[in-house]
């Protein structure tokens, strides 16, 4: 399982999100994983967590309980969709710099321009995410899905298009479980 | 006789078993066991990586303090000095003790005779003696003193180190007849997934300290309705990755109870919540949580409830003295709301919190102002069904190198297992022999299983 941090700057990444950090520090704290602040010297997690009955090995599942869901979901729309919670304003671009931190830039929210010219094609877009984010492992079943949505967008609206496919792929079990 | 384990396979199937509901109602199910009539609940506080009980309860009287001085004098830099003591004088024991001073909560709740202080509690396999342990012929808990192992063990109340679960999702599996079938999970955490909260057909319910628990929709509104609908079809995939199959069980655990939780933590306006205003502290904000939830129990039909909350950083190798003086403060606050939130609901005497730890301390001061990794411990039990005012268990005697010691360090061998004073707890709750036998599978080791710190029901 991608344990928050991972799940944070894999997303950083693949959507070129340009960030001091300070933003996704947030957010990995709200998942109970505050970067270079652990709790004990055990780290942020049992290394010995298992599931299951203990059948199987899952130290990260010490970080997703019934609550990580919903968690991460709305993690991900706050990077995708720029949406941080019940009666937010709309318009943000970004999240401010840490006015302590010096030469901090604060976090840019993705302008998916990457991948606009993509989304003209669902099924091509659907495939290019398949490759950036479930390592060629998608199912018949998430491509059908995520296709079929992504169709239903009008064609006019790209960003609508390139947004609906990163929220559905990051919010997936196909990119919480790497396989 | 421990429970064996069970196959991979069979705790798969156990675990998909445990009566999920795709419905966001939470139908009634049939029961043998009677359904309780009145309310009860659990909180468990744990304090994580190992309180100092020796300076958090430290004998008060002139020769009691003069004993602990000379081990733990000004120079060690963790002396607490005797005039910042909060005194208490325990009716079963012969001389006084006195309280960290950070503990004014603990100290006025024992005074009210509604804290009960469980002495020496540990990891036990059996009753054993200093000399049975140095000889070999008495059983250690497995990797004695490593933090890990410990740590599991105090919460699975295992000291051989081979259940996965915790008593409290052990008890949470034995609820569902108290609770009338109520499929709502009995167990919620708010301090993260460890072992305390994992039981083998019960799946807990981890909720997070905000106000609000439920998925945000887009900016393009009209855009929401088909995401969700997607999304939804997509974590609904039929998977034979086991580690995908998990995490869908919890995800929709924990999508179903938004319907009842989001309204209950979007709530600022209820009596309980803005009794927490001000409390920011990590422990408040989890014990503020759990008032809530005890607040608006209609919602879930519940009669039965386990919570578990979590303080971390007691591992003070170093620096002992403030940052056990921090944590302690922010802990005696939170319990001094929590008790105030359950006074202002009625329910005093129907909610019962405790503490457990990893271990006690040393006796004897490291270097760095500080303790290592020790062995019994003190606990605490609060709440209006608590026999309070006293100590139970024995007090070991303070002597490094004594007959209470493992070493020469001043670490305490316990004399009350964590079987016997969860069973005590669980007791109360409602949990009839049987139940206890399952969750406490080691009890029958034991000669006293109820250590009479409880009310009678």
């Amino acid at each position: 399982m991608r344990e928050p941090a991972l799940f944070l700057t894999s997303i950083a990444r693949a959507l070129d999100i340009r960030t001091d950090g300070h933003f996704l520090h947030q957010l990995g704290a709200d998942m109970s994983m505050p970067m270079f602040g652990p709790s004990t010297i055990f780290s942020y997690f049992p290394a010995d967590f298992r599931i299951f009955n203990g059948a199987l090995p899952a130290a990260e599942f010490g970080l997703y309980g019934t609550s990580a869901y919903v968690t991460r979901t709305n993690a991900v729309n706050r990077l995708v969709h720029f949406r941080f919670g019940p009666g937010d304003s709309q318009g943000l671009v970004a999240m401010p710099p840490d006015p302590y931190v010096p030469n901090a830039i604060g976090t840019f929210f993705p302008t998916m321009t990457a991948f606009l010219a993509s989304t003209a094609d669902p099924a091509a877009y659907v495939e290019r995410l398949n490759r950036l984010f479930f390592h060629g492992a998608m199912t018949p079943a998430t491509r059908a899905t995520m296709t079929n949505a992504i169709a239903t967008v009008p064609a006019s609206d790209a960003l609508g298009r390139a947004r609906l496919g990163a929220y559905l792929s990051l919010t997936s079990l196909g990119y919480l479980i790497q396989k | 006789m421990h429970t064996p384990h069970f196959t991979a396979r069979r705790r798969l199937l156990n675990l998909f078993g445990a009566g999920f509901a795709s419905s966001s109602l939470w139908p009634l199910l049939a029961r043998a066991e009677s359904p309780a009539t009145d309310y009860r609940a659990l909180v468990c506080v744990m304090q994580e990586g190992g309180n100092d009980g020796e300076n958090t309860l430290i004998r008060y009287d002139a020769a009691g303090y003069q004993q602990y001085a000379a081990v733990r004098p000004p120079s060690s830099g963790i002396n607490i000095a005797q005039s910042a003591l909060l005194p208490i004088q325990p009716t079963t024991q012969a001389a006084p003790f006195g309280f960290h001073p950070a503990c004014a909560t603990l100290q006025n709740l024992f005074n009210q005779k509604k804290l009960a202080v469980i002495a020496n509690v540990g990891n036990l396999v059996r009753p054993v003696t200093r000399a049975g342990l140095l000889a070999g012929t008495d059983p250690r808990p497995v990797q004695l003193f490593s933090h890990s192992d410990q740590l599991r063990q105090i919460q699975s109340a295992d000291a051989t180190d081979l259940l996965q679960t915790g008593w409290g999702g052990r008890m949470a599996d034995r609820l569902p007849g108290l609770n009338a079938g109520n499929i709502f999970p009995a167990l919620t955490s708010l301090g993260d997934s460890r072992t305390f909260i994992q039981g083998q057909s019960s799946i807990p319910l981890s909720l997070p300290p905000f106000d609000f628990f439920s998925i945000f929709g887009t900016n393009d509104v009209q855009f929401t309705g088909l995401r969700n609908a997607a999304m939804l079809q997509m974590l609904n995939e039929t998977s034979a990755n086991y580690y995908e199959q998990a995490a869908q069980t919890l995800a929709n655990k924990g999508l179903q109870s938004t319907d009842v939780v989001n309204p209950i933590f979007s709530n600022q306006n209820t009596p309980v919540t803005q009794l927490f205003n001000g409390a920011n502290s990590d422990i408040a904000q989890q014990l503020r949580q759990v008032a809530r939830l005890i607040e608006s129990r209609a919602a879930t039909g519940l009669k039965r409830q386990i919570f578990f909350v979590r303080q971390s950083q007691y591992d003070t190798h170093v620096s002992q003295l403030g940052d056990q003086n921090h944590l302690l403060s922010d802990l005696s606050a939170a319990l001094q709301t929590f008790t105030d939130a359950m006074a202002l609901l009625g329910l005093e005497r129907n909610v019962t919190t405790f503490t457990i730890s990893d271990f006690g301390r040393t006796f004897k001061p490291a270097t760095g102002g500080g303790t290592d990794h020790g062995f019994g411990n003190y606990a605490f039990v609060m709440g209006g069904a608590v026999k309070g005012g006293d100590f139970y268990g024995q007090v070991p005697t303070p002597v490094m190198g004594g007959p209470d010691d493992i070493g020469d360090d001043g670490r305490w061998i316990p004399t009350t297992s964590m079987e016997q004073y969860g069973a005590t707890l669980a007791g109360w709750l409602g949990l009839d022999a049987a139940s206890l036998s399952y969750a406490f599978p080691n009890l029958q080791s034991f000669a006293r299983t109820d250590l009479g710190f409880m009310h009678p029901a």
